[in-house]
């Protein structure tokens, strides 16, 4: 079996193969992009299988010090994946309460926890595909091996981008969260952070050279802040319900695959220039998709 | 008789005399067997020779031949059985190629629209159809068979080109659709002119390709070059006669078949009803009338309800070559599904399914690549059909879902190669794979522009190469070896050296005699089997 290093590396190719088949003349081949994913999987796989085997302790100061390091750095294609993981991890009824922002309190935490999660994630979705299955496996692990700030664990969840209010909420189960409402106590929907960017500590390794170019070091999205997700299950933003438009779907794949719903590269495109904008200027998104 | 002596005979009717008959000169009756005896021998020998003569004869000619076939089997295959030599279009090691001929630009400059995208004989083996990534379709005629030279069969000559895709942009969702052949396919000739259907992406066309050699003459309104005549002029009325002009190839299409697929159609294939054909893309595939070309019927759907629980994606497709009610379509995942249309409208329930279980010791991280099958033919008896997958060809029996009855590695060096062939992409190359005409033996394509036949009959494959420097003309083409080992022989390629550029996807056997088409990235080669 290939060595950690290696799968890195794949990872990585194929996070780029992915990026420059969007702008493959002839439209998005969803053969070759399906296999890409595939690939992606059994290296991340490896790599958890790895990483899940070793303390973390030892790594725990490495990875705040590493995200600080990353902020800089934004990997649009990276994220894609990440974001996907970020949001979806398709077996019911886990919630996980655990929710912190790593960067601000990183605790130790002992591996035996990531074993039992993994397993619990592993017996909580015996129906769903691999593809699934592996990547929720791995963000449970992750998630409380290292108290990290965790993407939203629960299941079916959505994160939409609505292109009227610039508002990015993450949609599960029915309720709303409003992740772009920075504090409950200002619920302007125009004051809007970009999606939480989970850090993950198995990319922090990575080469930045595989950051594309083309996008440029674009900082990373503003950390959800821990009071944010404690009001999330209450925040019902009605406002933002109307006129949305699903951006990522709740799976690893569905960025890939459901151009036909939705104009991918427009829509990701305009959300890499939102991005910037936003975490750059602090003061909101503009309108202007300058993308297309 | 005297007057008087039977006058008493007369007179005395009621009696008449025995006389004393005089005995014949009769041999005694052994003689008289004997005699019976001898023409009946003279006849059965008479006739024995005539048969063993009949069969000396042929033993005498076939002997010739089986003992040529044994001196050559064991200069090249020295390990092998001596062989026989079986009728045209089999035994494989007994069949040496060599080269005819090449079509195409020499130089090695590559011009991407002249990368060949896909080669088809027709049904009699006269045509031969390419289609490249510029859109356009060459169809290529073979010379009947000349008088002075019977040993050698005709050559391919060019016999109509015509550009049959166009690019095209899909507003809606701001995509360019490629003008790349995908696939030709011909129909069954049924008159005087030749049809085939060719594909993109995303729209089939029905092409109708007839000769003109007769062009009509001596209109009365008007005049040769077209122009109308002054009606003033015309004081006599003539009948226009069909005068005899230089033959003319003209392409027309008869049917467009668009705006029914999503996804990037990858096959067609013709039903053996001859009205009816597939179109299969990565989730559906839809069944055509080649009558009717605003509808279509949808028949498989595998797009599942959450596009995030897609796991697998269609990868070809086929109708069976005598059963108008069944076809195959093949996944990313390694399985081929057998669908019968009586069972019900939508195939989605599949009648068979032909899976063979993963080897666990060969998992690696691209196992789901190479496992993914890019062709799938069925051979034309219609019993078995052969897969394509990254390193392997296999063939199955319909009758056995289980396990392929034959399993043929193509490449299996690459194997420790794949993470490499994953950066450079060339692990999602699509070969294609098909048989010859009497179904003995398979052919498909590899990489430095080699390709590899097996001969099933006599467990035999051979690794030819497809190159100008082989490009003598009836020059036979010396087997290549790639060698696997450290210690590398002489004339032996090693792995390393090997041209991942220079790759043969598509490849064609003429349905009735031994001539192959191979296509290389833009030029198309064509062998034969050496005669004597």
């Amino acid at each position: 079996m290939e060595c950690a290093f290696e799968a890195q590396n794949l990872i990585s190719i194929s996070l780029r193969k992915i990026q420059s088949s969007r702008t493959q003349r002839g439209g998005i081949k969803l053969h070759k992009n399906l296999l890409v994913t595939y690939v992606l999987r059994n290296a991340r796989q490896f790599y958890m299988s790895k990483n899940v085997s070793q303390t973390q302790r030892t790594h725990q100061y490495e990875d705040v010090a590493a995200v600080r390091e990353r902020q800089d750095y934004f990997e649009l294609s990276g994220s894609l994946t990440e974001l996907a993981d970020d949001f979806y991890c398709n077996f019911t009824g886990v919630e996980s309460e655990t929710w912190h922002c790593g960067a601000h309190q990183p605790n130790g935490q002992p591996a035996e926890v990531a074993h039992q999660d993994a397993s619990a994630c592993a017996m909580l979705s015996p129906s769903d595909s691999d593809l699934m299955v592996s990547e929720a496996c791995w963000s449970c692990a992750d998630k409380s091996s290292w108290e990290l700030p965790i993407p939203n664990l629960q299941a079916n969840q959505k994160t939409v981008l609505d292109l009227d209010t610039h508002v990015v909420t993450t949609v599960t189960n029915g309720y709303f969260h409003s992740d772009c409402c920075a504090q409950p106590k200002q619920p302007q929907g125009a004051q809007c952070y970009t999606k939480k960017r989970k850090m993950d500590t198995s990319y922090h390794i990575v080469d930045p050279e595989f950051y594309l170019p083309d996008f440029g070091p674009v900082p990373c999205k503003r950390m959800r802040t821990e009071d944010d997700f404690h009001s999330d299950s209450d925040q019902l933003d009605n406002t933002n319900i109307s006129n949305l438009i699903s951006v990522l779907g709740s799976g690893g794949l569905s960025e890939f695959v459901s151009w036909q719903q939705t104009d991918l590269e427009q829509i990701f495109a305009a959300q890499t220039i939102c991005l910037k904008h936003t975490l750059l200027t602090g003061s909101g998104w503009t309108r202007a998709i300058e993308a297309f | 008789m005297g007057r008087g002596e039977n006058i008493a005979h007369l007179v005395q009717p009621g009696r008449r005399q025995k006389t004393q008959q005089e005995p014949l000169d009769v041999d005694p009756l052994i003689i008289r067997f004997l005699r019976t005896f001898r023409e009946i021998l003279k006849f059965v020998l008479f006739s024995y020779t005539v048969l063993f003569g009949a069969l000396l004869l042929a033993r005498t000619t076939q002997q010739t031949r089986v003992s040529s076939s044994k001196s050559r089997a064991r200069d090249r295959y020295p390990l092998s059985e001596p062989l026989i030599m079986a009728g045209a279009g089999g035994g494989n090691s007994d069949v040496q190629w060599c080269f005819s001929q090449v079509k195409g630009a020499i130089d090695d400059d590559v011009a991407e629209a002249d990368i060949i995208s896909t080669v088809e004989f027709n049904h009699s083996g006269e045509l031969l159809a390419t289609g490249d990534k510029g859109g356009r379709v060459v169809i290529f005629q073979q010379e009947p068979e000349t008088k002075n030279q019977p040993q050698c069969r005709g050559e391919y000559n060019v016999y109509s080109t015509f550009q049959s895709h166009e690019p095209e942009f899909d507003y809606l969702k701001s995509l360019e659709i490629e003008e790349k052949i995908n696939k030709i396919r011909w129909l069954p000739q049924k008159n005087a002119a030749q049809f085939l259907l060719s594909t993109n992406d995303k729209t089939i066309k029905l092409w109708k390709i007839s000769e003109r050699d007769k062009r009509p003459e001596g209109y009365n309104l008007k005049e040769e070059d077209g122009r109308y005549r002054d009606l003033n002029t015309v004081t006599t009325l003539r009948v226009p006669v069909f005068r005899p002009m230089d033959l003319m190839v003209e392409a027309s299409p008869r049917r467009v078949f668009a705006n029914a697929h999503t996804y990037h159609i990858n096959s067609i294939s013709v039903n053996s009803d001859c009205e009816t054909y597939l179109s299969a893309d990565d989730l559906r595939i839809n069944l055509w009338n080649l009558e009717i070309n605003d509808r279509s019927f949808n028949i498989v759907d595998i797009k599942p309800a959450n596009m995030e629980e897609l796991t697998e994606v269609i990868t070809a497709a086929e109708f069976h070559p005598n059963q108008c009610n069944t076809f195959v379509y093949s996944s990313s995942k390694g399985t081929i599904r057998l669908c019968d249309m009586r069972a019900s409208a939508l195939c989605d329930k599949h009648t068979k399914q032909f899976e063979e279980p993963e080897d666990p010791n060969n998992r690696s991280f691209f196992s789901e690549i190479i496992s993914s099958i890019s062709d799938v033919k069925f051979s034309h008896s219609g019993r078995y059909m052969m897969t394509r997958d990254y390193l392997s060809v296999k063939i199955w029996d319909l009758n056995m879902e289980s396990r392929p009855v034959e399993t043929y590695q193509v490449h299996e060096y690459l194997r420790s190669k794949l993470c490499s062939l994953y950066e450079n992409d060339c692990i999602f190359d699509k070969f294609e794979c098909c048989w010859n005409g009497n179904d003995s033996v398979v052919m498909t394509g590899s990489y430095n522009n080699f390709f590899r036949m097996f001969d099933r009959g006599y467990r035999q494959d051979v690794t030819l190469e497809a190159s100008r420097e082989n490009s003598k003309p009836r020059s036979v083409l010396k087997p290549r070896k790639v060698s696997t080992g450290g210690k590398r022989k002489k004339d032996e390629i090693s792995v390393d050296s090997l041209d991942f550029n220079k790759k043969i996807l598509h490849t064609a056997w003429h349905p009735l005699d031994n001539i192959i088409a191979v296509a290389t990235t833009n030029n198309l080669y064509i062998f034969q089997e050496k005669l004597n």
